[in-house]
């Protein structure tokens, strides 16, 4: 009996096995399928293996020989194909893959055409091997070639993926490592070298830490629920079965001792069974507790990611998004909700949620399931408390809208500012005391954050209202400009209709024919409509500017535009101190992702210091470029400079070195809150009598996280 | 016919070309320029006996062309025109400068303007 055989058969089976059940799983998804492919062609080398190992005559050998050797070359090209469509680079490594094919094929044909090695001989006792030719030697180097450079992929998409992509991407990358070398290990007896390949059973273990990594990781975002009790008997199964595969190799031992009944062999096994059944039990609950079901061990997982994720962060949105992601993937729960009081209209709110599907669902103070908690200030367990109560009818409909489970009250100050919602664990097991007394002092932490975080929002609105009422102060200063450049085309338009119509009455035309007197009128009203209309895309303009952002920090903005927009409402003024406006922005620079109008603000606020800042004469540039992910934007003026004790406070409310009743100090503050809101940051160098530059940087849309 | 010389200088092309038309058209001889250099060149050139200057014209301060333009030609009047409303102070200071009159845009009369250019060019004699 060969045991390299049965490697071949066990391959066989578990590569056929988790291949066709990964496929089912979505047979339109790409990755599915290429990874389908790959088992079949590592379950065709195993399947030939196997008959290989058990062939009694070289002919037969042969035979089965060329069909493992077509799976060997096809695995790879296979192999290629899943790590390429895995780390996301299929599109662009098409020609590769088939190029590779191409010579895959090139290489079957020579395996059936008798080139790749000339016979199979038998070698120490381990059955047929082949003889390889030269053309063997280059396939050799081919197919390492193939394993690395899928390799090198796995390695750099696992350095680019972040989180639960990159733990897929390791996982895979060590079970192809371990496949791999158990079946290279096959190569040396071609070259006659004894290392007996005993290693090739390694190709399941591939197997075996790929099935691992979809239950556990999702890899292949495949989400498996496996009930306890069928892991468990799984394992239960498998342990006494190397106890029986004891008793068996142990029966001939017993059998010369006991001097013919077999059947005493298994008292000895059945004792230890009975001794060992216990602790047994409790390591098997301890193992598939800890990697596959999720309990007391990643509760530590769970009070990092809030201390790390969420805790800190002092925005409510990402604040809410993180707690449910958070709780969502350690827990392993469907859905997640939270529930916000909502101040001004009394009710509270699910202001965030996933996975639950009435997504707008909202509850007053008088509901039952609120007025519990505001009394009781407990939480809420569906198959616990809800039995206990009489009127329990509407609670339970409550909770049965927001598929919840579990309730946790959010309270601070012996108030209920909200609740968070916990759904159905996806193994069906209940909550347990575990759970409670680690998410009961969870809700409190986060109760805190959440109310610090409304705070910080109310202030961020009440920032935003005293950036707007600052450019409104700012657009009042802008009068005079504003005031030549509207009245300029006014006064032309009335000064071209008056000289006409004094030339007329000064009988200045009699001298004229009809036609070219109409001819004078026609060229005057065209003249006449186009200061009009002058006049009024500047107050289209002001009034545009004067708007309040959209709030969307996502908008697409191109920086040359907005300079341009800021340059027509402050180029006058600037052109009137005799500054030179510059600007130098490539025509290809990246369009950035923020608010167009706080963009403008921020320009319009910069630019117009810098005028302020030069005294008489001088130049204003604005200078653009690409730099390291972002974008970067460089306003430099010549003017008076700002000494060194004074530039750390520039940024500061209140500071300002204008005259008073010039400034109200709130301007670069607030230009500073304005561009972080908008995910950039602002610096700052300056020379005394040589100038001074701001330097803004957003990141490149590609590079933004949203 | 000719009533007189006069230069405009302004930086809005479209205002130099009314000045122009109104005044060419009643027999007067006009120069025009769009920058403040070009203008004292034909100062120098032409000798024009009123020049009609824009306050502010860019490149040049206005309070400081009028002892440039008396110097290329001291019998020239210059009248400032401007678009600022600053409650007379801006006119106090270039009358002190040196300027024969002060007009504000949009010009409300072309015949008080007419006026006063012509007051202008028989004091140059």
């Amino acid at each position: 009996m060969s045991f390299l055989g049965f490697t071949g058969l066990i391959n066989t089976a578990t590569c056929i096995f988790l291949g066709i059940f990964v496929l089912l799983q979505n047979r339109r998804n790409i990755q599915n399928i290429s990874y389908f492919v790959l088992n079949f062609f590592v379950a065709l080398y195993s399947f030939g293996y196997f008959f290989w190992q058990f062939s009694s005559d070289a002919t037969t050998a042969v035979a089965w020989f060329k069909i493992l050797t077509v799976g060997i070359i096809l695995l790879n090209n296979a192999y290629l194909f899943f790590v390429f469509v895995f780390v996301n680079i299929l599109q662009t490594r098409k020609k590769l893959l088939v190029s590779c094919l191409f010579i895959n094929i090139v290489f079957i044909a020579l395996n059936f055409g008798n080139l790749l090695y000339t016979n199979l001989v038998p070698r120490y006792n381990l059955g047929f091997w082949p003889v390889p030719t030269r053309f063997f030697g280059i396939y050799l180097l081919f197919w390492f070639w193939q394993c690395l450079y899928g390799f090198y992929w796995l390695l750099k998409g696992e350095k680019a993926a972040e989180g639960r992509r990159k733990q897929q991407i390791r996982y895979f990358k060590v079970a192809a490592i371990i496949g791999f070398l158990g079946g290279a290990t096959n190569w040396p007896m071609w070259y006659n070298i004894y290392i007996p390949p005993y290693t090739n059973i390694l190709i399941s273990f591939y197997i075996g830490i790929v099935a691992y990594a979809i239950v556990r990781h999702q890899l292949l975002d495949i989400e498996v629920i496996i009930r306890r009790a069928v892991v468990f008997a799984g394992l239960f199964a498998a342990i006494y079965g190397v106890f029986a595969f004891f008793t068996f190799l142990t029966q001939d031992i017993f059998q010369g001792i006991t001097g013919g009944n077999r059947w005493f062999a298994l008292i000895p096994s059945i004792f230890i069974i009975t001794i060992a059944l216990r602790p047994l039990e409790s390591f098997l609950v301890n193992v598939t507790d800890k990697y596959l079901f999720q309990k007391k061990y990643d509760y530590k997982e769970l009070l990092r990611a809030f201390a790390d994720d969420v805790l800190s962060v002092m925005d409510l949105k990402k604040i809410l998004n993180e707690t449910i992601n958070t709780l969502i993937n350690t827990l392993r729960i469907e859905n997640c909700g939270i529930l916000l009081l909502n101040k001004d209209k009394n009710i509270y709110e699910l202001t965030a949620s996933k996975g639950i599907k009435n997504k707008n669902l909202t509850f007053d103070r008088e509901s039952l399931l609120i007025s519990y908690l505001e009394r009781s200030k407990m939480h809420l367990e569906k198959n616990k408390h809800l039995q206990q109560m009489d009127d329990k009818g509407t609670i339970k409909e409550d909770m049965k809208k927001l598929e919840t489970e579990l309730v946790l009250p959010l309270v601070l100050h012996d108030s209920l500012i909200g609740a968070i919602t916990l759904g159905r664990k996806k193994s069906g097991e209940p909550y347990t005391q575990d759970d409670l007394d680690i998410l009961i002092p969870l809700s409190r932490s986060e109760a805190v954050a959440i109310s610090n975080a409304q705070v910080m929002d109310d202030l961020s609105k009440t920032q935003a209202e005293a950036a707007q009422r600052e450019k409104m102060a700012v657009i009042g200063t802008l009068a005079s400009g504003i005031n030549h450049e509207i009245c300029n085309p006014l006064g032309i338009a009335r000064g071209q209709c008056e000289v006409f119509l004094l030339n007329a009455k000064d009988g200045l035309y009699e001298k004229r024919s009809k036609e070219e007197q109409v001819y004078e009128a026609m060229r005057i009203m065209e003249k006449v409509i186009k200061e009009t209309d002058r006049a009024t895309a500047i107050t289209k303009k002001l009034s545009s500017f004067a708007k309040p952002g959209t709030g969307d920090i996502n908008e697409d903005v191109n920086i040359e535009q907005e300079v341009d927009e800021v340059n027509t409402l402050v180029g006058h003024e600037l052109k009137l101190e005799k500054i030179d406006f510059v600007k130098e922005i490539p025509r290809n620079l990246t369009n950035i992702r923020a608010d167009r109008k706080q963009i403008q603000e921020i320009f319009f606020n910069l630019i117009r210091n810098a005028g302020q800042a030069i005294n008489e004469r001088g130049r204003i540039t604005v200078r653009a470029r690409e730099e390291d992910k972002k974008v970067v934007i460089d306003i430099e003026d010549t003017g008076h400079g700002i000494s060194e004790d004074r530039l750390g406070q520039i940024f500061n409310p209140f500071y300002t070195t204008k005259a008073p009743g010039k400034g109200t100090g709130l301007g670069l503050f607030i230009v500073k809150q304005v561009i972080q809101r908008n995910r950039g940051n602002i610096s700052v160098k300056s020379k005394v009598g040589e100038g001074t530059t701001f330097t803004l940087e957003f990141p490149q849309p590609q590079y933004l996280k949203i | 016919m000719n009533k007189g010389r006069i230069l405009t200088i302004d930086d809005e092309a479209d205002f130099v070309a009314i000045i122009k038309n109104y005044f060419s058209l009643r027999g007067y001889e006009v120069f025009t320029a769009v920058r403040g250099v070009a203008g004292l060149d034909i100062v120098q050139k032409e000798k024009p006996d009123v020049v009609l200057i824009d306050l502010k014209l860019p490149g040049i301060d206005g309070d400081q062309i009028v002892p440039q333009i008396k110097k290329l030609n001291p019998k020239s009047k210059v009248i400032m025109i401007t678009a600022y409303k600053d409650e007379g102070q801006t006119k106090k200071r270039v009358i002190e400068a040196g300027a024969y009159a002060y007009f504000e845009k949009p010009i409300a009369s072309f015949k008080e303007l007419e006026e006063t250019v012509s007051k202008a060019i028989k004091e140059v004699g």
